[in-house]
């Protein structure tokens, strides 16, 4: 009996090394403007080269930082705060995603042209594909999957770990076997890798008291998004410097 | 019956549950140890996930209540390869045999996956990785980069072996390269070029018939290369020819990779079009489109800390002091212009170098006839002036400019750079000139002959350093620059003024047959430094200092003609040096947050206006300046967003700025003997306070937009003129200090759509007030000019093959003067435009564009217009619309002619350049990426 409660205890301290499912991650987020202008369809060969002659070397050089900090039952992602802003300050958008894997629930605050909206919803179910490619990231080996961007209907990539169990990711994304630690956007457009992932043994959730915004369900704001989108390609403009890509 | 229904519940109930099913099995090393916590998932055949689970501490695993079908079941391990299974319902329980899997080679794991960062792909025997990651010297082959590749051994004579087999076949992109001779690609090919290695099993002919794997001794390789490698250059030739000799060729070069960036221009035409435009700026400079200012910044208030300004040089590209961008910017000026460029570009960019290096050469020339007239308001009469001139101009100009931009570590940069050019210019100008009393009486006729030419050298060399810190937003720059230029001038002055008297009898006759030979070395040399930081998360403090001094030693030799002897003109030779030292001094302190900013700041300006000028034979003109001049300078800016397409901005600052060399020296100009100019040696820096407001407001979702933007100067010791008109109406002129001179302008921008994406209109308002002065006879002459300019556009694009562009304005201006206001001006300028351009069919398009300019001045009962028409027709050629032919006629009304008019403080001109007008040109256009299919405008917001 003695035997079976150490071999019991022992499991369990395994389980909880191996099992990693409290932390914060950093993520870096860039946006490559050249790619995704590259693919709106009124940009001719002519103005895609002259773009990548000029602008290709930096595109995607500096990137935004995110964080997700997250524990067995709910994740808060949101942009981490920059320790200074070099003296200029410009208004940032709102954008926090709350997931609550028990309730299967979503609360999101986000900007969509100047206005803030609330979604409460239920979690958006993705149809993953399982690819066979393996990468290291942040110190953790990833697996790669495959799924399609609910509003632009573009791929997006997804490289998770089974190491960290909470089936969570960056910017809403979630489903796998494990932890999202690097996102790809339509093949290059945007890239959002994990540049530091801290285990814990507890975090706060950085839960805003108040959320303000205008409510509304998933599928309306994806609807608005996407009507805005293909009304302003049609007027042959880049809908993404107004809408996070 | 009963019965039937009970079987058939019994058989429905039995048909439900039997579609759920559930499957184990279990997950193992090869060495038969079960793997715990691996992971396993249930996959369709497509791979979309299902479900997933994790094996227990005996590495079994188990998916329940899985619905009817066919599936896949992956298990996972870190650093094994993973296996799939299929499986499909036909039990109600699926035990799968249990799965083993093979660990990762160690040296795969350590050098693709760690060392690397490579992403692995596993397909079926192949393992595939990312060899773009792996670092190899440069000027390395893909041979030095294989023998860093995990499991390849590569032979003395360059055989290479994988996994202990031999490669036999190598192949690039799936193709066979020299026969497939493993050597001469491996030892030929750059590593540079290669993006991914792929081995696998060679397979044999039975295996490539029956599909059946057969294990195989020899093995085979395929090379895929980079994107950029693949790529070629791009370019364009454009050849045209028109009637009335009308010509033009233009063309361009590029290729590019990742480091290396190489551009080639060429234009030449006399069609009056510059021929270059901010496409091909872009196209030629590449990377360093948006670079140049190179180190030389003056760091001043507000400037931030770690942004960069950007700059565009001159408009004009004929002075010695511009940069070879403004080549591009050129505009039309009327007359019958020739030009010509050829330039050459390389940028090189790696790791954390930047080289840019250009060089530029521009011939252009330009013929023109020109009527002007003008008048003048003096305290008791009038004087009027009618003018006409034949003009020409030949301008050539060699320009090299190098920055070398480096980056020693994360935290500092140098920019070094380099400008060197060479000009030389010549202008001739035949004016005839008669000037009347209030309109009637004649008082002068002269003939003004000039030939002037310069040549000058340039060099301009700029070092820059940039210092960021641990500290976010601490930030420390410092530049110096040094400037050197040499101009020689030449003129030839020749002329024959006939003065008459009251009666209209000749009074007297002045020649001037003279020389004006002239020298100039300028050395000015320059020191910026900068420092910010950062007092807490938002409030910042940073300060500047700026030091310059400019030193310029000049002789200005002038020799008369008389009977046919040079004598040099004491009263206008003269030898001159100046200096003037600039010290500015200044700290803000800015609070910045959520999207609000706020500086205030203040700094201190010291100018020492000095200099030395002596006339030929130490006559009375030998003189001395010596005005320091000093004064505070304070700042305020405020600028808040109104949420992210919002922006709210005032700001005020004072500067104070120093006169123009050729204002502060008593150096005579008389290259119009009716016009003679001399500069003050009293003259001081001109104080101007600068306010300025703007606010702009889109609204994305509904596309409108709106923008305000006020600003206003009010000047102290204003630069203006002090003139003196004799007897004989020859007006003597000379820049003196006046305080009260101001400007203020506005601009009021509405643009929203009326159809979205098919009708977009616009509304602008500017609207301007000055006041200005002059001294004319010692009188004070006080001018006050209105003008408002409202305009109206529309941009219809009904369908993606029409583009219909209207947009029409007018521009009043009200000009009332305070000692002759009866000759208070009003003149309305009115432009209408329309251009149209559509795809008639496969192919051919048409292209049209229509300007109408109305010129109207009551007072002179004027009433000038311009129409101008051009129109062109093209059809799209070749494979890929690579070839354009295209018939064009320009201003086919021919009416074109430049016309400009001015009211100022006291005077009032205007003036008409004949200009090229009516012609056709037939062109062909030859575009390596395909000609542009479109035909709407781009817009960028």
């Amino acid at each position: 009996m003695k035997n079976i409660i150490l071999f019991i205890l022992i499991s369990f301290a395994l389980q909880l090394k191996a099992q990693e499912n409290t932390g914060l991650i950093v993520f870096e987020r860039h946006t490559y403007w050249i790619n995704i202008m590259s693919k709106l369809p009124f940009m001719t060969q002519e103005d895609i080269d002259r773009d990548m002659l000029t602008w290709g070397k930096n595109q995607g050089k500096y990137g935004r930082k995110y964080e997700l900090t997250f524990n067995p039952n709910k994740s808060v992602y949101t942009e981490k705060e920059e320790e200074a802003n070099y003296g200029y300050s410009w208004k940032e958008d709102d954008y926090l995603l709350i997931r609550d894997y028990e309730e299967k629930k979503t609360k999101d605050l986000v900007t969509f042209l100047g206005k803030t909206f609330l979604i409460e919803d239920e979690t958006p179910k993705y149809k993953w594909k399982i690819l066979n490619e393996i990468k290291e990231i942040a110190g953790y080996l990833c697996m790669k999957a495959e799924t399609v961007d609910p509003i632009k209907n573009t791929p997006v990539f997804a490289w998770f770990t089974n190491k960290i169990s909470v089936s969570g990711g960056p910017e809403g994304y979630s489903g796998l076997p494990g932890m999202i630690l690097a996102l790809e956007l339509n093949e290059n457009d945007v890239t959002i890798e994990a540049i530091s992932v801290d285990i814990k043994f507890s975090v706060d959730l950085p839960i805003p008291k108040k959320m303000k915004g205008k409510e509304i369900k998933r599928n309306a704001y994806d609807q608005k998004v996407s009507k805005y989108i293909v009304e302003t390609i049609e007027g042959r403009k880049n809908p993404y410097w107004q809408v996070r890509y | 019956m009963k019965y039937l229904l009970i079987t058939c519940i019994l058989f429905c109930t039995q048909l439900l549950f039997s579609q759920t099913f559930t499957i184990t099995g279990e997950v193992k090393d090869t060495l038969n140890n079960p793997l715990a916590i691996a992971s396993v998932m249930l996959l369709e055949r497509d791979s979309t996930l299902v479900d997933f689970t994790q094996t227990d501490l005996g590495g079994y695993y188990a998916f329940k209540k899985v619905e009817a079908g066919d599936y896949l079941v992956k298990a996972t391990y870190l650093g094994y390869i993973p296996i799939t299974v299929s499986v499909s319902s036909k039990d109600k329980k699926v035990e799968l045999p249990p799965m083993r899997l093979t660990e990762i080679a160690a040296e795969l794991m350590e050098v693709v996956i760690r060392a690397a960062r490579a992403p692995m792909k596993m397909r079926g025997d192949t393992i595939e990785y990312d060899a773009s990651t792996f670092r190899v010297p440069e000027g390395s082959t893909v041979e030095d980069l294989l023998r860093r590749l995990p499991g390849m051994e590569v032979a003395q004579d360059g055989s290479l072996r994988s996994d202990g087999k031999d490669i036999t076949k190598v192949t690039v992109e799936g193709k066979d390269f020299f026969g497939g001779d493993p050597t001469t690609v491996t030892k030929n090919l750059p590593a540079e070029g290669v993006s991914k290695v792929q081995v696998f099993d060679k397979k044999s002919e039975t295996e490539k018939l029956t599909g059946i794997k057969q294990n195989s001794e020899e093995k085979e390789m395929n090379i895929t290369l980079k994107e950029e490698f693949k790529k070629g250059g791009f370019g364009k030739v454009i050849v045209g020819g028109g009637d009335i000799s009308r010509g033009e060729i233009k063309g361009n070069y590029n290729k590019f990779n990742e480091k290396h960036q190489f551009s080639l221009v060429g234009v030449r035409n006399n069609t009056g079009r510059n021929g270059l435009n901010w496409d091909d700026y872009q196209d030629f400079m590449g990377a360093n489109s948006f670079n140049f200012g190179g180190g030389d910044m003056v760091y001043g208030f507000g400037g931030g800390s770690g942004f960069r300004m950007y700059s565009f040089g001159g408009s004009g590209g004929n002075d010695l002091e511009t940069k070879i961008s403004s080549a591009f910017f050129g505009g039309n000026e009327g007359g019958f212009p020739e030009n010509g460029n050829i330039g050459l570009n390389y940028n090189y960019d790696h790791k954390k170098t930047k080289i840019g290096s250009t060089y530029f050469y521009n011939l252009s020339g330009t013929e023109s006839k020109t009527l002007s007239n003008s008048t003048n308001y003096l305290s008791t009469f009038n004087t009027n002036s009618d003018r006409q001139s034949d003009n020409s101009t030949n301008f050539n100009g060699h320009r090299g400019e190098v920055s070398f931009d480096q980056e020693i570590d994360s935290f500092h940069t140098i920019i070094i750079s380099a400008d060197i050019a060479n000009v030389i210019s010549k202008t001739s100008g035949d004016a005839f000139t008669q000037i009347l009393k209030d309109q009637e009486d004649l008082t002068s006729e002269s003939n003004v002959k000039n030939d002037f030419r310069l040549g000058g050298n340039l060099i301009n060399t700029s070092a820059l350093l940039r210092k960021s810190f641990k500290k976010k937003g601490r930030f420390f720059g410092a530049n110096i620059s040094y400037l050197n230029t040499q101009v020689n001038e030449d003129r030839n002055l020749n002329s024959k003024i006939v003065f008459y008297n009251n009666a209209g009898i000749i009074d007297s006759t002045q020649l001037i047959n003279q020389n004006n030979a002239s020298k100039s070395d300028k050395n000015s040399f320059g020191a910026n430094v900068m420092f910010s930081e950062p007092l807490s998360k938002t409030w910042f403090v940073s300060v500047f200092t700026n030091y310059s001094t400019k030193k310029q030693n000049g002789d200005v030799n002038v020799t008369d003609l008389i009977d046919g002897a040079r004598q040099i003109n004491d009263l206008l030779t003269r030898t001159y040096t100046t200096n003037i030292e600039f010290l500015r001094s200044g700290s803000s302190i800015t609070y910045s947050n959520d999207g609000f900013n706020a500086s205030v700041g203040g700094g201190y300006q010291r100018f020492n206006l000095a200099a030395e000028y002596a006339a030929a034979n130490n006559s009375p003109f030998n003189g001395k300046v010596d005005n320091p001049f000093d004064g505070w300078l304070p700042y305020a800016d405020i600028s808040y967003s109104m949420g992210r397409n919002g922006r709210l901005g005032l700001s005020y600052y004072k500067s104070i700025d120093e006169p123009k060399i050729e204002d502060l020296l008593p150096i005579v100009d008389n290259s119009n003997p009716l016009n003679i100019r001399e500069g003050n040696p009293n003259l001081l820096p001109e104080n101007s306070h600068n306010i300025r407001f703007n606010i702009n407001k889109s609204i994305p979702i509904s596309g409108i937009r709106i923008y305000f933007n006020g600003r206003g100067t009010f000047y102290d010791n204003q630069v203006i003129q002090e003139e003196e008109v004799d007897a004989n109406l020859i007006t003597k002129s000379r820049p003196i200090n006046y305080d009260g001179g101001r400007r203020l302008s506005s601009y009021l921008g509405f643009s929203f759509p009326i159809i979205k994406n098919k009708i977009k209109s616009n509304i602008n308002f500017n609207s301007s007030i000055n006041k200005s002065f002059a001294f004319v006879n010692t009188i004070l002459n006080e001018t006050n000019t209105l003008n408002y300019r409202p305009s109206v556009g529309l941009d219809i694009t009904p369908t993606p093959t029409i583009g219909l562009y209207i947009d029409a304005n007018t521009s009043i201006t009200n000009t009332e003067y305070n000692i002759a206001n009866s000759q208070n001006q009003k003149f309305i300028q009115t432009s209408m435009n329309v251009k149209f351009n559509t795809k008639i069919y496969k192919g051919l398009f048409i292209s049209t564009s229509y300007n109408h300019m109305f010129y109207k001045n009551d007072r002179f009962g004027q009433n000038i217009d311009v129409p101008i028409l051009n129109a062109s027709i093209y059809q799209q050629i070749l494979k890929g619309k690579r070839g354009e032919i295209r018939l064009s006629i320009y201003d086919a009304l021919n009416k074109n002619i430049q016309f400009s008019q001015y009211a100022g403080s006291n005077r009032v001109s205007q003036t008409s350049t004949n200009s090229l007008a009516r012609y056709v040109m037939a062109s062909f256009t030859y575009n390596i990426r395909g000609m542009k299919d479109g035909v709407q405008e781009q817009n960028w917001w």
